[in-house]
C-alpha cells in the first residue's frame, strides 16, 4: 500500500497527471522504474557541448554521449532542463539553438522531429497524455539596475503532445521558469510569484497569483511533497510551501537556495525537499557547497552532504539515493550518489555542466 | 570553376615538365653551389643585434620570403596553418583566429610587428585572421619560452613580424589582386619612393568573401549539406610608413597603420538556420610609431614610441583600449660581446561597459642580455639576459634566460650543433581577467619554467643540402588564469600547475635534378599538455590532454621550382582533439593544398601569377567543433611589380 501511495506521488511529480481533481484521493496509473537515470549535462554555453549521460542505478554504471552514439549527431546546444514521459520518452528543452529533442530514454535514439515552433529561450518542460507545456523567457530583455538581465516577455506554450504542433502561447511576466501540474491547473513560476493557471480547455488563465510577503526575487522552481502540497524555490529566502487547495502561503523556510538555477527536490520517501546551494570567498574560489534538507513536516533544515560546487540536486524514486554533482564547467562532472542519510555511496565522472537527473 | 583551375595547374605543370626536359642539357653549373661558411670580421658599423641574436639555444623559424609572397592576400593565420608547426584554432574561414605554441593558449604567444604588440590589451591575445600579411616583408617564429627577449606573453612563444625599407632609389611598388571561392576578393597596392634617404611606402588592401560554402552539418540526422549562412568579411587596411637616414647612417621612421574588419560571425552548424542568433562584429585598430636607431662602431641605440587603439563593436557594447609605449634600448658590442639593455613604459586606457571609469594601466619593464662568443672556443656561445617589472594591481614575474649553443662539427659541409636554453617567462592578467565587472585584483600573474634541449644538423653539397633539429622541452606553467563560474557570474581563476611537455622534429631536404630545384620541408610536433595541479582534487580533467590541443601535428610542403615556374603542394595533419568533454574526441584531419607559380617579366616588368587549390581532397572537418571549414577551394593571384 506504501508503494502505490508512493508510487502514485511520483507518478504525480514527474508531472504527466490526467487532469484530475486536486484531492489525496486521486487515482493515477502506477508507474514501473526502470531504475535508471538521464543525466543532463548541460554543457559550456559557448561551445555548445552539453551531452547526455544515462546512469544505471543498479549496477552503478555510466554511459555517456548516449545522443551521440545512439543519433550519430550532437545534440549542438545547450541542454537547461528536461522530463521523461510515461511512454519513457524525454524532452530534453534546448537553448541557442532553441528546440526540445524528444528521445526514448532507455538507449537515447531520437523518438521524433525536435519542436522548435513557438520557443524563444525555452526554460522548462511538463508533458501530460494530451498537452506539453513549456515556459519560455522571449528574447525581450530588460537589465536591472544590479545589472541583472530579466525577461519581461516570458510565456508559457501550449503544444499538443500527440502531434506536437503549437497550440498557443500565453503571457505569465517575467522570467517564466519552473512549472508543476496539478489536476486542472498549472503551476507557474515566475519573477512575480507563483502563478496558477487553469488548463481547462486549454483557456490558461490566471487563477490566482501567489507571493509570500516579505519575501524577494523571483520564484525558480516548484516541487511537489508527499500531501500534496506546493513548495516554490525563492532563492532570495528560501522555500515556500503553498496549499494548492486555498492558494495561500502556508509556511517559508529559511534555506540556502542555488541563487542562479533554484532547483529543487522532494524525496517522497523520507518527506523531505532538497536544495544545494554554493558559498564563494572575495576571490571568487567556491568555499562551501551543501546539499540541505528541509523536513515538509517539521520543516526543519540539516546539511545532508557537503562538497565543493554543486550545481543540482535530485531524488531517485527507485533508491532515494540523493544524486548531486561537482562541476566546473570548464571540464567534466564527478556525479555523486548518496544515501538519505547523507553518505556517498559512488561516484561516476558525467558530462560537463552536470545539473538535472531524470529518474525513469 | 574547379575544372577550369585544373586545368590551368595540369597546364602549368606540363610546361614546368617541358622546361624541365629543355633545361637538363644546359645546366648552369655556376648557380646554386653553396660554400663553407666563414667568418668575416670587418670595422664597419654593425646594426642593432634584433632579439633572435641573443636566442641560441632556441629554435627561431624566419618563415620564407617567397612562402609569404605565395599568400600574401591571405593572413597570418593562413601563413601559420601553411608554413610552421603550431596549432590554430579557428572558427571558420576568415574568422577569428589563435595561435596555440607547445599547448599554450593564444595569449601566451606575443605577436609584434617591429616591436609593437598587435595583441589587443583587453583581451592579450591577436586575431590572427585580422592581421594581414601583405603588410610585412619578414616573419618570425620562436617557439618556446622567451618571455626575456620579447616581454609579457611569451610563455608558448613569440612571432616578430617585420616591415623593412628597400633603399631603392625611386619609385617602386606592387600590384596585387585575386579572388577565389566563396566570392572571395582581394586587391593591394603598394607604392614606395627612395631617393636614398628618405623612403616612403604607402600600402593598401581591401577584401571580401561571402563565404556561403557548403558543409556537412553534424547536429541534424544524416549530416545534411547546408550553406553556410552569416560569414561573409569585409576587410579593409592602410599603411604608411617613412624612414630617414641620416648622415651618421641613423635612421628616423614613422610608421602607422589603420584596418577596418566587418565581419559576420559564423554560427555555429547548429545555428545555421537560426537568423534570430546572428551577429556581427566591427573592429577597428591604429597602430603608429616612430622610431630611431642610431648605430656607432661599438655602442648602437634606438628610442620608440608609439601609440595603439584597438576598438570593437559587438552588438551594442563598445570595448576599446588606447595604449601609449615608449622604449629605448642600447646595445654595445666589442669582439666576442655583445650587450644589450633598455626599458620601456606602457600607459593603457580601456573603455568598456563592464570596467570601471578609473582603470587605467601603468607599466615598466627594465631588461638586459648579453651573448658572448669566445673566439677560444670556436663554435661555443652563450647567452643570458632577464627581465623585470612593474604594473598597475599586478605583479610582473621576473623573467631571466640561459642558453647555449655548441656547434661539434663544422666540417666538409656537415654541421652539427647541440643547444640548450632554461628561460622563465610570465604573463600579467590581461585588463579584461583584472578589471572584468570589479577589480580582480587577486589573480596572480602566470608563469613558466621551461626547460628545452636540441641538435641541429645541416648537410649541403653542391646543389643538394640536408636540416635536421630536434628539440625536446618541458615547460611548467604556474597560475594558467581560466574563467570558471563563480554562481551567477564568472570570473578568472588560476590554475595552479600546468605541465607542456613534447618534442619538436624538422628536416628540410634540396636537391637539383636536371635543372629542377626540389625542396621539401617536413616538420612533426608532440605536445602533451595536461594540467597537473587543478582547483578540484577529483577534476576529471587533471592528468589529460587540454581541450582543443592535438598531441600530434605534422604538416609537410614541397615544392619544385624550374626558373619562374614552381609547383607546390602543401600538407598538414592535425590529432584526435577532445573538448571541453574528455569523452568528445574531434577526429584528426588531413589536409592537402596544391598550387603552381609562374613568374615572368611583361613589358620590363616582374609579374607572378599563383594559382592553389586548397583542400584539395575537399576533407569535411571542424578546426573547433561545430565550427564548419571550407571543403576544396581555390584561388587565383596576379602580383604585378613596377
Amino acid at each position: 500500500m506504501e508503494k502505490r501511495i508512493i508510487l502514485k506521488i511520483v507518478f504525480g511529480f514527474l508531472l504527466f497527471t490526467s487532469i484530475v481533481a486536486c484531492t489525496k484521493d486521486i487515482d493515477v496509473p502506477e508507474y514501473q522504474f526502470d531504475k535508471k537515470v538521464l543525466v543532463l549535462n548541460q554543457g559550456n554555453f559557448t561551445e555548445h557541448s552539453a551531452s547526455i549521460s544515462l546512469y544505471d542505478e543498479v549496477t552503478g554504471t555510466i554511459q555517456n554521449r548516449v545522443f551521440e552514439s545512439a543519433n550519430g549527431i550532437s545534440i549542438g546546444s545547450t541542454v537547461v532542463s528536461g522530463s521523461v514521459a510515461p511512454g519513457k520518452q524525454a524532452y530534453l528543452v534546448c537553448n541557442y539553438p532553441d528546440k526540445i529533442e524528444i528521445i526514448d530514454a532507455l538507449n537515447g535514439k531520437i523518438a521524433s522531429d525536435p519542436i522548435t515552433d513557438g520557443l524563444a529561450s525555452p526554460r522548462n518542460v511538463i508533458v501530460t497524455d494530451t498537452r506539453i507545456y513549456v515556459t519560455n523567457w522571449d528574447y525581450n530583455y530588460e537589465v536591472t539596475e544590479s545589472g541583472i538581465w530579466i525577461y519581461p516577455d516570458s510565456y508559457v506554450a501550449v503544444y499538443n503532445s500527440l502531434t506536437k504542433e503549437f497550440i498557443k502561447k500565453v503571457m505569465v511576466g517575467t522570467d517564466a521558469e519552473g512549472l508543476l501540474l496539478l489536476g486542472n491547473r498549472l503551476y507557474v513560476a515566475t519573477r512575480e510569484g507563483v502563478r496558477v493557471l487553469d488548463t481547462v480547455n486549454d483557456m490558461l488563465g490566471q487563477v490566482a497569483l501567489v507571493r509570500p510577503e516579505n519575501v524577494t526575487g523571483a520564484a525558480k522552481h516548484l516541487v511537489m511533497d508527499q500531501n500534496y502540497k506546493i513548495w516554490a524555490s525563492f532563492p532570495d529566502k528560501g522555500l515556500v510551501k503553498i496549499d494548492p487547495a486555498s492558494l495561500e502561503v502556508e509556511s517559508v523556510v529559511e534555506v540556502p537556495v542555488d541563487a542562479m538555477d533554484g532547483y529543487i527536490a522532494a524525496d517522497y520517501k523520507e518527506g523531505k525537499i532538497y536544495t544545494f546551494n554554493t558559498t564563494f570567498d572575495q576571490t571568487y574560489m567556491p568555499i562551501e557547497a551543501n546539499i540541505y534538507s528541509v523536513d515538509v513536516e517539521s520543516l526543519g533544515t540539516s546539511i545532508l552532504y557537503s562538497g565543493s560546487y554543486f550545481y543540482g540536486v535530485g531524488v531517485s524514486p527507485s533508491s532515494g539515493n540523493v544524486f548531486t554533482a561537482e562541476v566546473s564547467f570548464t571540464s567534466n562532472s564527478v556525479m555523486k550518489t548518496i544515501t538519505p542519510a547523507g553518505v556517498s555511496v559512488g561516484t561516476a565522472t558525467a558530462g560537463v555542466g552536470t545539473f538535472r537527473f531524470l529518474f525513469f | 570553376m574547379y575544372r577550369g583551375i585544373s586545368y590551368l595547374l595540369i597546364i602549368a605543370f606540363v610546361a614546368f615538365a617541358t622546361e624541365v626536359t629543355a633545361v637538363q642539357s644546359c645546366q648552369d653549373t655556376t648557380k646554386n653551389y653553396r660554400l663553407d661558411s666563414v667568418m668575416v670580421k670587418s670595422a664597419a658599423k654593425t646594426p642593432l643585434a634584433s632579439s633572435r641574436a641573443f636566442a641560441v639555444g632556441t629554435n627561431i623559424q624566419r618563415i620564407p620570403q617567397e612562402s609569404m609572397d605565395r599568400i600574401k592576400s591571405m593572413s597570418l593565420s593562413d601563413l601559420l596553418k601553411e608554413q610552421a608547426s603550431v596549432y590554430i584554432k579557428e572558427y571558420g574561414r576568415g574568422m577569428a583566429s589563435y595561435v596555440s605554441v607547445r599547448g599554450t593558449s593564444s595569449s601566451h604567444t606575443s605577436i609584434a610587428w617591429n616591436g609593437m604588440s598587435l595583441s589587443v590589451p583587453t583581451l592579450g591575445q591577436a586575431n590572427l585572421s585580422q592581421i594581414p600579411l601583405y603588410f610585412f616583408d619578414r616573419m618570425d617564429l620562436h617557439i618556446g619560452g622567451s618571455g626575456m627577449l620579447y616581454g609579457d606573453g611569451s610563455i608558448g612563444g613569440s612571432i616578430q613580424l617585420s616591415t623593412l625599407p628597400l633603399w631603392k632609389k625611386g619609385v617602386s611598388g606592387d600590384l596585387l589582386f585575386s579572388g577565389g571561392s566563396f566570392s572571395t576578393l582581394y586587391g593591394a597596392g603598394t607604392l614606395r619612393y627612395s631617393n636614398g634617404k628618405t623612403e616612403s611606402r604607402s600600402s593598401l588592401f581591401y577584401t571580401s568573401a561571402k563565404n556561403d560554402f557548403m558543409f556537412a552539418n553534424n547536429t541534424k540526422p544524416g549530416h545534411p549539406k547546408e550553406r553556410l549562412n552569416n560569414s561573409s568579411y569585409e576587410n579593409l587596411g592602410a599603411m604608411q610608413e617613412v624612414y630617414r637616414k641620416f648622415r651618421d647612417s641613423s635612421i628616423l621612421s614613422f610608421t602607422v597603420w589603420y584596418l577596418n574588419h566587418d565581419r559576420e560571425i559564423q554560427p555555429s552548424v547548429s545555428l545555421n538556420d537560426r537568423p534570430e542568433t546572428y551577429a556581427s562584429v566591427n573592429d577597428r585598430n591604429i597602430r603608429g610609431a616612430v622610431n630611431y636607431i642610431n648605430n656607432s662602431n661599438f655602442l648602437n641605440y634606438r628610442a620608440n614610441i608609439s601609440y595603439s587603439n584597438d576598438y570593437q563593436l559587438y552588438k551594442e557594447d563598445v570595448i576599446e583600449s588606447s595604449k601609449f609605449s615608449a622604449v629605448a634600448e642600447t646595445e654595445y658590442g666589442s669582439g666576442a660581446f655583445i650587450f644589450k639593455a633598455g626599458f620601456s613604459a606602457e600607459h593603457t586606457v580601456p573603455s568598456a561597459g563592464s570596467f570601471a571609469d578609473s582603470v587605467k594601466e601603468n607599466r615598466f619593464y627594465i631588461y638586459g642580455m648579453a651573448r658572448y662568443s669566445p673566439l677560444s672556443v670556436p663554435g661555443f656561445m652563450i647567452s643570458a639576459g632577464i627581465r623585470g617589472g612593474q604594473v598597475t594591481n599586478g605583479e610582473v614575474p621576473v623573467m631571466p634566460s640561459l642558453e647555449v649553443k655548441y656547434t661539434l662539427l663544422n666540417k666538409n659541409g656537415h654541421t652539427l650543433a647541440t643547444r640548450g636554453a632554461f628561460s622563465a617567462s610570465g604573463r600579467v592578467p590581461t585588463l579584461n581577467d583584472r578589471y572584468w565587472g570589479g577589480i580582480h585584483t587577486y589573480l596572480l600573474s602566470e608563469k613558466s619554467n621551461t626547460v628545452e634541449g636540441g641538435v641541429d644538423y645541416s648537410w649541403f653539397s653542391g646543389n643538394d643540402n640536408v636540416k635536421g633539429y630536434i628539440t625536446l622541452y618541458n615547460s611548467e606553467v604556474e597560475n594558467w588564469i581560466r574563467w570558471l563560474p563563480a554562481g551567477q557570474v564568472w570570473r578568472p581563476q588560476n590554475i595552479p600547475v600546468v605541465l607542456s611537455r613534447g618534442a619538436e622534429v624538422g628536416a628540410s631536404f634540396g636537391k637539383k635534378l636536371g635543372g629542377v630545384i626540389f625542396e621539401l620541408n617536413v616538420d612533426y610536433s608532440y605536445t602533451s599538455i595536461k594540467m597537473v595541479e587543478g582547483l578540484r582534487e577529483n577534476d576529471p580533467s587533471r592528468g589529460r590532454q587540454l581541450a582543443f590541443q592535438p598531441k600530434h601535428s605534422a604538416r609537410a610542403a614541397l615544392s619544385a621550382h624550374l626558373n619562374k615556374l614552381t609547383f607546390y603542394a602543401n600538407m598538414s595533419f592535425s590529432g584526435e582533439r577532445s573538448t571541453l568533454d574528455i569523452y568528445d574526441i574531434l577526429d584528426p584531419y588531413f589536409l592537402t593544398d596544391i598550387g603552381t607559380q609562374f613568374e615572368s617579366i611583361f613589358l620590363g616588368h616582374r609579374f607572378v601569377v599563383n594559382a592553389v587549390i586548397k583542400n584539395l581532397t575537399g576533407v569535411s572537418y571542424q578546426n573547433v567543433k561545430f565550427y564548419a571549414m571550407p571543403g576544396r577551394n581555390w584561388n587565383l593571384s596576379l602580383r604585378f611589380y613596377f
